[in-house]
């Protein structure tokens, strides 16, 4: 048999669902396993060590020591490593803990928590490290791979740009691209919430008055929320010029496109996003992509004391 | 000539590229409204549609850009990990660097002319108030820190001609040199009283006053090939 | 002759885990511990975050 690419996985801080995306290749799994053999899988194959491969492929984000120790054995085991998901490349839904220090965190948990029986943090188990943090904050990454998990699409293209040695046609489009709902301009004049009254399924969310974060999303997942009638939360991370642009944050760009479309002033739109930073920038707060524009405000804001949530 | 190129599938309508676009490069397309490419030749690079545009799928190619030096290599080495693309900066050579040098001076030789024709002295205000609007988008102003972190910031930012310190409470700037050195010697001045100088001292002085909340006075005990300056307390 | 059996990490299952099982001089178990390696915190994440977001982001605390 002529030598497959040797794939190797490994799951930092996260959820495994960006390991289910790989199973929701379907078919196409077939087609991948062609050219590549799983020589590591947690969560199928019994293997407990780490192991040399060609591809590294890491979900997840650096919580504990352990998470720090498993991506510093992969990056010197393999050739090339793949930020999977949205919890290596920005830090994920967890990186929301962002305003919380460690020992609020585990307050929340175990000592008060109403729902748990003992007050007793855990001994004995992987130390935590100061906060939630990207994987490029510890080892160098070759590709990433955002997405809450990525689009079966998307991990297919990225999987065989890395084994053939070529750059992956990913894009760097926004989830607006795919989302089949019309933006048009309409005489709206407040925000409303997803839950508050009819929306129109084949109209943008912008236009009815309802915050959706697509236009600043980078579209790793083909717009599936908006198709069924939810509002994009962002979960695959800032769009191209929110990265790049150190004076287009997500803030701004929202608040351009849905005062271009509504009657709503741009100033209410930015000042609701402000309210609500902690759900809008729940999935990426942890990265520093975040720091160096007005969003560095993102710990005040979601320290607010005013509630997130009061609608204009 | 730059080209402008729609995805078409990716334009959901919204109408913002034709609002915005100042030469008028689309129009939508009567019965759909899909924002069509009509006046490609018009085209000035502003680049306004193509981050304007919500799905991101309007391409300008050809036009012509300068280092985006505004922007955070961190978070520029970012996206060409999301995409395997090289940086537009990695092709230029040292003469297109020189070349964006002059372009920039020659601006700021403009301004400052324009400065001594329009407001005369009341030029220090001015420069006080651009330092203090600067303050309130430098996030190294707010990342919870103190003065001496603030510095370390902008030192690390500014590093290619600046050096920051603390003395008790005088904050000292060394510039070796500053890069106004070049263009205030081009126009036969002398380093340290030109306009130029004058208005960047302001600057400094408004931003670091905004920033500690007490106003900041200044001195520049040292100016030519290297300067210094001095700021303190008032 | 005592000893710790410790499977480490338990693999085929979804997230990290530990198992430690201690034997003494009979062989026989004389305590078993399972240990849950992984912290997000979501209890305390969670809160200030709008109730609309709550069905999105609770699926990811276990993607499987």
């Amino acid at each position: 048999m002529s030598a497959k690419a040797r794939v190797s996985i490994e799951w930092l801080s996260g959820c495994s669902g960006c390991e289910l995306g790989i199973v929701d290749l379907h078919e196409k799994l077939l087609e991948v396993l062609d050219e590549i053999e799983l020589v590591r899988i947690p969560i199928l194959m019994d293997v407990k060590e780490y192991v040399a491969a060609d591809v590294g492929i890491l979900t997840g984000s650096i919580r504990t020591e352990h998470d720090r120790h498993a991506a510093r054995e992969m990056r010197r085991l393999c050739k090339s490593i793949l930020a999977f998901g949205t919890c290596p490349v920005y830090g994920g839904p967890h990186s929301s803990a962002y305003p919380h220090t460690t020992d609020e965190l585990l307050d929340g948990a175990y000592r008060s928590n109403a729902s748990t029986v003992t007050s007793e943090v855990p001994t004995d188990v992987p130390r935590l490290l100061a906060g939630n943090r990207p994987l490029d904050s510890e080892i160098e990454v070759d590709l990433y791979l955002p997405g809450c998990p990525p689009h079966p699409a998307f991990i297919f293209e990225a999987l065989m740009s890395l084994v053939r040695g070529r750059a992956p046609g990913i894009g760097r489009h926004s989830v607006c691209f795919r989302c089949e709902r019309k933006m048009v301009k309409t005489d709206r004049k407040t925000l409303r919430r997803a839950f508050e009254g009819e929306f129109d399924p084949e109209i943008c969310f912008l236009s009815q008055g309802c915050l959706c974060f697509g236009s600043v999303t980078l579209d790793r997942c083909l717009a599936p929320c908006t198709k069924v009638g939810v509002p994009c939360f962002s979960c695959g991370g800032p769009s191209e010029p929110v990265i790049l642009e150190p004076q287009k944050d997500v803030r701004s760009e929202v608040a351009l496109r849905m005062s271009h479309l509504t009657q709503i002033p741009e100033a209410e739109i930015v000042a609701e996003i402000e309210r609500q930073a902690k759900t809008h920038f729940a999935y990426a707060m942890a990265s520093p992509v975040f720091r160096q524009k007005p969003t560095f405000l993102l710990k005040k804001w979601t320290q607010s004391p005013t509630p997130a949530g009061g609608t204009a | 000539m730059a080209t402008v190129r729609i995805e078409e599938p990716g334009c959901r309508g919204c109408t913002l590229c034709a609002d915005l676009c100042p030469v008028a490069v689309f129009a939508l397309r009567e019965g759909d409204g899909i924002a069509t490419v009509v006046h490609a030749e018009r085209c000035i690079g502003c680049l306004s549609c193509a981050y304007a545009c919500p799905s991101g799928c309007i391409e300008v190619g050809d036009y012509l850009q300068l280092r985006p030096f505004h922007r955070i290599e961190g978070h520029a080495a970012l996206m060409r990990r999301f995409l395997q693309e090289q940086p537009l900066a990695d092709a230029l050579t040292p003469a297109d660097l020189e070349e964006a040098w002059s372009d920039v001076a020659a601006r700021l030789r403009a301004l400052a002319g324009t400065v001594t024709e329009t407001i005369g002295s009341g030029y220090r205000a001015i420069g006080r108030r651009a330092g203090a609007m600067a303050a309130a988008h430098l996030p190294e102003m707010y990342e919870e820190a103190g003065l001496e972190q603030v510095l370390g910031g902008l030192r690390e930012r500014f590093s290619y001609g600046f050096d920051f310190h603390l003395e008790g409470e005088a904050a000292v700037l060394d510039f070796r040199p500053c890069s106004l050195c070049k263009v205030v010697q081009s126009t036969g001045e002398t380093v340290g009283q030109a306009l130029l100088c004058h208005l960047f001292h302001e600057y400094w002085a408004g931003l670091l006053s905004a920033f500690v909340g007490t106003k900041y006075r200044y001195e520049v005990p040292v100016a030519g090939e290297s300067c210094r300056m001095e700021l303190r307390p008032a | 002759m005592s000893r710790t059996i410790a499977i480490d990490p338990v693999t085929r299952i979804e997230g990290h885990a530990r198992v430690e099982i201690e034997l003494d001089d009979a062989g026989k178990v004389r305590s078993s511990a399972f240990k849950v390696m992984d912290f997000r915190g979501f209890e305390t994440v969670l809160r200030g975050m709008q109730v609309e977001m709550m069905p999105t982001v609770t699926s990811r605390i276990c993607g499987t």
